[in-house]
């Protein structure tokens, strides 16, 4: 009896066309979900390969071919960021920067772990919990580009292969999700 | 001027017969005003382009605009590829903002208190558009034809109180 329940299930899986859900989303989807605690709810769901089209439409000064343009009053240049970040990652697994604000009993921690570059912000006081995962791949691609410039598309077909919670906002009042599913 | 119109003619019977679409406007300012429905053939506007000498029918884009095209183009491109999905949903007290990309065709809902908004955008008809603007010049009786695509369907409906616009093709 068990056995027939299993090769019905099984049949009306493959007559419904289920599919793994990895073959279902060949092309990811970059999804934004807000809510206030007022009401109001905010729902974004897109390709990617939308995105990367839109982000083609950003202003001329900021956005040249495949990079973008840190403008000049931008107080930290590309160039020194993108020593910063091959020094952190020649350091690799380890809290990069741990700042306690003993006031707020606010934490914030930007560490690598794995292939992860995770930012916290863990505000036990406010009720506040920030998680933003990167993943370093990401991070090298964008870097990847030359003096002042961030190689946006190759962070962005860095960002096509990954899949989960990218950022988590959470705080008394809103809660932020993007991820790519 | 019997050359021009024996040209309309031709013009007419090129396009087709069965494009016999009209545009209707359809408009009740208040409760209490008069309903006013404006149809217009789409053929008689083409008919008109007839008259209409061709170097007027060539418009130039400025360069900002031409500037946005091919990723319009794109754009347009990548929206009719796409699976049918709510791309944009925003909820906020009595108001919903919803966009929605269905079959061929980008729907924007927006429904508030006393107030009620929906667009149709069909897509193979903005595609067919963009495609009359090329080399920074817009032939007006290519975008024209692209209107011919919307086929029957409502364009724009906005109901504030017992104010009524609504503007469909037929």
């Amino acid at each position: 009896m068990k056995g027939f329940a299993t090769v019905a299930g099984l049949s009306i899986l493959l007559l419904t066309g289920a599919r793994p859900a990895s073959a279902q989303t060949a092309k990811p989807w970059l999804h934004i979900q807000v809510e206030e605690a007022r009401g109001a709810k905010v729902k974004v769901n897109v390709p990617l390969s939308l995105v990367e089209i839109a982000l083609k439409a950003a202003p001329e000064p900021i956005f040249d071919e495949k990079h973008i343009r840190i403008g000049k009053h931008c107080d930290l240049k590309v160039s020194d960021m993108r020593r910063m970040w091959d020094e952190l990652k020649a350091a690799g697994e380890t809290d990069f920067v741990t700042v306690r604000d003993e006031d707020d009993g606010e934490t914030v921690t930007v560490s690598r772990k794995g292939d992860l570059v995770q930012v916290r912000v863990d505000g036990a006081k406010k009720n506040e919990r920030v998680m933003v995962d990167v993943p370093v791949a990401l991070v090298d691609a964008l870097f990847a580009g030359e003096g002042e410039q961030l190689n946006l598309k190759g962070a962005l077909a860095e960002l096509s292969k990954r899949r989960g919670d990218i950022v988590r906002v959470e705080d008394k009042s809103d809660r932020v999700r993007i991820w790519i599913e | 001027m019997l050359l021009k119109m024996a040209g309309a003619a031709a013009l007419a019977a090129s396009v087709g017969v069965a494009s016999m679409d009209y545009v209707f406007v359809d408009v009740k300012p208040d409760k209490d005003a008069p309903r006013i429905i404006l149809p217009v053939p789409l053929l008689a506007a083409e008919l008109a382009l007839a008259f209409v000498p061709p170097a007027d029918l060539d418009v130039p884009i400025d360069d900002e605009a031409r500037r946005y095209l091919p990723i319009a183009r794109e754009l347009i491109g990548e929206l009719r590829e796409m699976p049918d999905a709510e791309i944009v949903r925003v909820e906020d007290g009595d108001e919903l903002v919803t966009v929605t990309k269905k079959g061929d065709v980008l729907e924007v809902r927006v429904k508030g208190d006393n107030e009620r908004v929906s667009v149709n955008v069909p897509l193979d008809s903005v595609e067919e558009i963009l495609k009359s603007a090329r080399g920074g010049r817009l032939d007006v009786r290519k975008a024209l034809r692209g209107l011919h695509r919307f086929g029957r369907t409502d364009l724009v409906e906005v109901v504030d109180g017992d104010q009524h616009v609504r503007i469909y093709v037929w």
